[in-house]
């Protein structure tokens, strides 16, 4: 939406993927004049695809010039560095000269990644390190020679952006406080680039979530959560700019040292020429039906959405809910909810439907949409929905009341039973639905518009491409 | 900031329950940002902390509850026993009888040399001609496919090991097309040297290099299925070649090259007709982004695959090298001269280890799970005792391939004079008596016990991803076998070549030791490595 609506701006993609393999979803307007893909994880070498994209004599000068003695008196000090910052203040980095990621990206413009990662001499440094700060750590945080060889690996995959090339731009626009705005840190610390955070979610109270429930040892949660946060914690260092898509996210970013003047809060918005108001379609007509639109994974919190379908059932037993969005965000969790479904009796009630090719389309099968997330930003479903005049039951997380307030049901996460009730209450008062929805639309309309969210990019980006720093070794202080 | 009070003292009772909530959530909170991170996930908002808790806003209810949380998740109970582990690996007999199993096929060729008085590359019909040149055709359709076939049993696994069964799928064809391509080019510059040279008689060439392209398909889809694990096809594809052959020959009269042909065809087409189905449907049943799997960049999987290529193409080469120095030794009729003493006694003793080498089986599944739990039990302080722990598991396994080696050679060792004392069985007798064949015999075992011996540090080293080390030790192997070998029968008599076989087995055997001993010392960073 952005690159299209931003016709005047030239953009170059930084694509930060789990995988490899990744299918574009959305036709790519002229002006994203090129992608870079940084891809994490993958069957074979990540580090690989990125390699690919150069000249194969660079690669050998890379790997050449990655011996022992490189990796020893280069890389080795960096990743300390590195482990150090992890539990730094903001003031001890800056008196080092600059972050360690920087001075890591640099180093790796010129060496092998995979040579320098699985160095004997790297791992050795590591332990060591570990083996030091193991001494302050709780029993149940002692780590094992498993958590040891993890935690490296996973320093190894989530820091692949320090390998990629980095495109020269004039404002670098990440929308994630995480490991792909590591791009924006760099550009910042290199070139002096305006950098801008914008952040859907928080993504440091995401990672707390995530990190808190994954079946991890408690070493492994300690060490990706200071590593996660030390790079959040660099990306609004490093921001002109932090625009959270809500004033309710802005209470977390305030936390992390992101100062109050930096903060510019820009909605999302939807375009209401295309999410408009249809009738149901055949198909779904003549029955109650709920629909969403979510990936399916924890944080969506489905299976509290499918116990409020068993309680929606007891009151309307024709009641048809239909969930929209990825199967393969977290196979478990998709088994789990599928269990679920069996357990409560509800396959002919409630359909794990997959991805929905017209997200505009999607929202015009139900009667009304439905919002069980545990954490949230803004989210777009919910202004689609609103823009679709389908009122929308949403828990009251992130930015949800802001915007649905007065136009739509807002209920406790994880309460099954009111999530049913409202559901309920909606598909019985005709009415009320209808007022409700074309509340909704109305309120889209004044207020979350893409244009509205275009706009004030706009503004944004004339403001920052102006402001461009001297590199970071020319400038006092280091960070924005 | 978190941990800050403020306005009205807050009930305490209402504090350790969010508390207990928050530790049935996350169990442990690692600090106060986490328990905020709960209390939202929970629907607890500013205006709750405020009006329900006394606290200023979330952040500062989570610096209260965080102590408590820490307190709660030590007092509580899991709500349910920590499922049982499903097993990592098969059990050991198990495993040793999959290993014994690829045995199987080569099992039933021999009973059908015995019973038929043919298999499907073999007759007992055939001139010392016919089988020197389908000798040759057979060693060099292994040396060429093998390191193509190891090398798809590497990539196969690693696209399956992510669910990308496509990429299986597909990098199984390229294979399969890339090992046929070169099987080609090789057989057809092997077969033109050949008449060029006039050392061979232009029919026999025509007809090695039809068996040595069908053995070389044949082969290279085994090297499929073994990859899928489709053990009952390749028993099924032997005994349906062999069906059609002995149809062919014993029932409707034809030839025996005309039959073997067809039998051997009919094994590749139900080797790739099973081998096809199977990587289609898996392929088919893959879901989600796994469907859109592209293939890695190609010089990546050149560079991971390479290790196993080589090591395929220089242990088969290992196998057939001492046959290939004797059989050329001396004045003979062709360059290349089978000889059936020496054959019967390398056959003899590479049955003696068939127990040992279904060990190897064991130690393939066993490695990666001792390695799993060594990591996950041993403390990061504790390094030194995690690496003794892989060494002294290693010995362990080395004694018991040794006693099954032992008890493997003497079992054959009575077999066959058990044999051999039979009334009736004058031929075993006079075969077994031979002095050739009772030599190779001797050092034949040995030197395959010393090979199995090798091939258990390979698997050692194949396991914590060293494939190279493996390289490295065959090499010397090689170079010893030559050298020995060439020396022995160009000097004395042709069967003295089965001595290169033990000197260069010894050299694998204390090549590829010192590589694991070096690995072993330092597992936990192998093991890193390796990933």
């Amino acid at each position: 939406m952005l690159c299209s609506g931003l016709d005047e701006v030239d953009f170059t993609i930084y694509a930060v993927t789990a995988a490899p393999e990744v299918r574009l979803r959305y036709e790519l307007p002229p002006n994203a004049r090129r992608i870079v893909h940084v891809p994490l994880w993958g069957a074979v070498e990540p580090p690989d695809y990125i390699l690919a994209e150069l000249p194969a004599a660079e690669v050998r000068a890379r790997r050449e010039a990655t011996t022992p003695e490189a990796i020893e008196s280069g890389f080795v000090p960096l990743l300390g560095r590195l482990l150090g910052e992890m539990h730094a203040a903001r003031a001890d980095i800056e008196a080092g000269g600059g972050p360690a990621v920087w001075l890591m990206w640099r180093f790796f413009q010129h060496h092998d990644w995979r040579t320098a990662w699985k160095s004997p001499l790297t791992w050795r440094a590591f332990v060591a390190e570990m083996g030091l700060a193991a001494a302050e750590r709780d029993d149940d945080e002692q780590p094992t020679v498993d958590d040891l060889t993890n935690a490296l690996q996973l320093l190894y995959n989530l820091l692949l952006p320090l390998s990629a090339p980095l495109p020269r731009a004039d404002l670098v626009h990440t929308t994630i406080a995480g490991f792909p705005g590591l791009a924006g840190v760099i550009a910042c610390c290199e070139h002096g680039t305006p950098f801008l955070v914008t952040e859907h979610g928080v993504w440091v109270r995401e990672r707390y979530i995530s990190v808190s429930t994954a079946s991890l040892s408690g070493f492994l949660k300690r060490f990706l959560m200071d590593l996660s946060t030390h790079v959040a914690r660099l990306n609004y260092l490093c921001a002109a700019v932090v625009s959270p898509v809500t004033g309710y996210n802005v209470r977390w970013e305030l936390h992390y040292d992101v100062a109050a003047e930096k903060v510019q809060a820009i909605p999302n918005g939807v375009d209401p020429a295309v999410f408009v108001s249809r009738p149901k379609p055949e198909e779904t007509r003549g029955r109650p039906t709920v629909v969403a639109a979510a990936r399916i994974f924890a944080l969506k919190d489905i299976e509290t959405m499918i116990r409020s379908a068993a309680v929606a059932r007891e009151s309307l037993p024709e009641v048809d809910y239909r969930v929209y969005g990825a199967l393969d965000a977290d196979p478990p969790y998709v088994e789990r909810c599928r269990a679920l479904i069996a357990e409560l009796g509800l396959e002919d009630t409630f359909a794990l439907a997959g991805h929905h090719s017209n997200p505009a389309g999607l929202f015009a099968e139900g009667d009304i949409s439905v919002l069980s997330s545990i954490s949230e930003g803004f989210p777009f479903t919910v202004l689609e929905s609103m823009a679709c005049a389908r009122p929308v039951i949403a828990t009251d997380v992130g930015g949800v009341r802001e915007a649905l307030e007065g136009f739509g049901i807002v209920v406790p996460p994880r309460d099954h039973v009111a999530l049913g009730a409202a559901a309920v209450r909606l598909l019985r008062d005709d009415d009320l639905r209808a007022h409700l929805g074309r509340q909704a639309r109305e309120h889209v309309l004044a207020r979350y518009r893409t244009a509205h969210m275009v706009d004030a990019y706009r503004e944004l980006y004339g403001r920052l491409a102006d402001r461009r720093r001297p590199a970071l070794a020319d400038r006092e202080p280091v960070f924005a | 900031m978190i941990g800050t009070r403020t306005r009205t003292e807050p009930t305490q009772e209402g504090l350790v329950e969010l508390a207990r909530l928050v530790a049935v959530r996350t169990g442990k909170p690692l600090d106060a940002w986490a328990v905020a991170a709960a209390l939202e996930s929970e629907g607890v908002r500013d205006v709750d902390a405020v009006e329900r808790y006394g606290r200023r806003d979330v952040f500062d209810l989570a610096g209260a509850v965080y102590p408590l949380a820490v307190g709660a998740s030590a007092e509580r109970i899991p709500s349910e026993a920590p499922a049982a582990r499903p097993p990592a690996h098969p059990s050991a007999p198990r495993a040793c009888l999959r290993g014994a199993f690829f045995f199987v096929p080569l099992a039933i060729q021999a009973a059908s040399l015995v019973v038929l008085g043919y298999s499907q590359w073999a007759s007992l019909d055939f001139s010392l001609a016919q089988a020197s040149t389908i000798a040759v055709a057979v060693g060099a359709s292994f040396i060429v496919t093998a390191g193509g076939a190891q090398a798809l049993g590497y990539l196969g696994p690693v696209f399956d090991g992510s669910g990308k069964h496509g990429l299986t799928e597909r990098v199984t064809y390229r294979m399969l097309l890339t090992g046929l391509a070169v099987a080609l080019v090789v057989g057809l510059t092997l077969g033109l040297l050949g008449t060029l040279s006039g050392a061979y008689p232009a029919g026999l060439v025509r007809v090695g290099v039809v068996y040595y392209m069908l053995l070389s398909a044949l082969w290279l889809v085994t090297a499929a299925l073994y990859m899928i694990r489709a053990y009952a096809a390749m028993v099924l594809a032997t005994l349906s070649g062999l069906a059609v052959a002995g149809a062919l020959r014993s029932g409707a009269g034809v030839g025996i090259y005309a039959a073997q042909w067809a039998g051997l065809g009919i094994s590749v087409l139900v080797s790739v007709g099973w081998a096809a189905a199977r990587l289609r449907r898996r392929t088919r049943a893959t879901t989600g982004e796994r469907r859109l799997a592209r293939m890695p960049p190609l010089a990546t999987m050149r560079r991971q695959a390479a290790p196993y290529f080589v090591y395929g193409t220089l242990y088969f080469g290992f196998l057939f090298f001492d046959r290939i120095i004797g059989w050329t030794a001396g004045e003979h009729p062709l360059p290349v001269w089978f000889r059936t003493p020496y054959e019967l006694g390398l056959d003899g003793a590479l049955v003696s280890i068939v127990l040992g080498m279904a060990f190897l089986e064991v130690l393939v599944t066993a490695l990666p799970a001792l390695t799993e739990t060594l990591q996950e039990r041993t403390r990061a302080r504790e390094l030194a005792d995690h690496n003794r722990a892989h060494g002294r598991f290693h010995a362990r396994q080395l004694v018991v391939i040794g006693a099954l080696l032992a008890t493997g050679i003497a079992g054959v060792y009575f077999a066959t004079q058990g044999l051999a004392q039979m009334a009736g069985l004058h031929e075993v007798r006079a075969l077994l008596s031979d002095p050739v064949t009772r030599s190779v015999f001797a050092w034949g075992v040995a030197g395959y016990a010393l090979l199995c011996l090798g091939l258990a540090n390979a698997v050692f080293l194949f396991s914590l991803a060293r494939p190279w080390s493996v390289v490295r030790a065959l090499v010397p192997a090689l170079a010893a076998d030559a050298a020995v070998g060439l020396a022995l029968s160009r000097t004395g008599p042709y069967w003295h070549s089965v001595f290169g076989l033990t000197a260069g087995a010894l050299v694998f055997v204390v090549a590829s030791g010192a590589a694991v001993r070096r690995v072993a010392r330092e597992a936990d960073y192998a093991y890193y490595a390796s990933f």
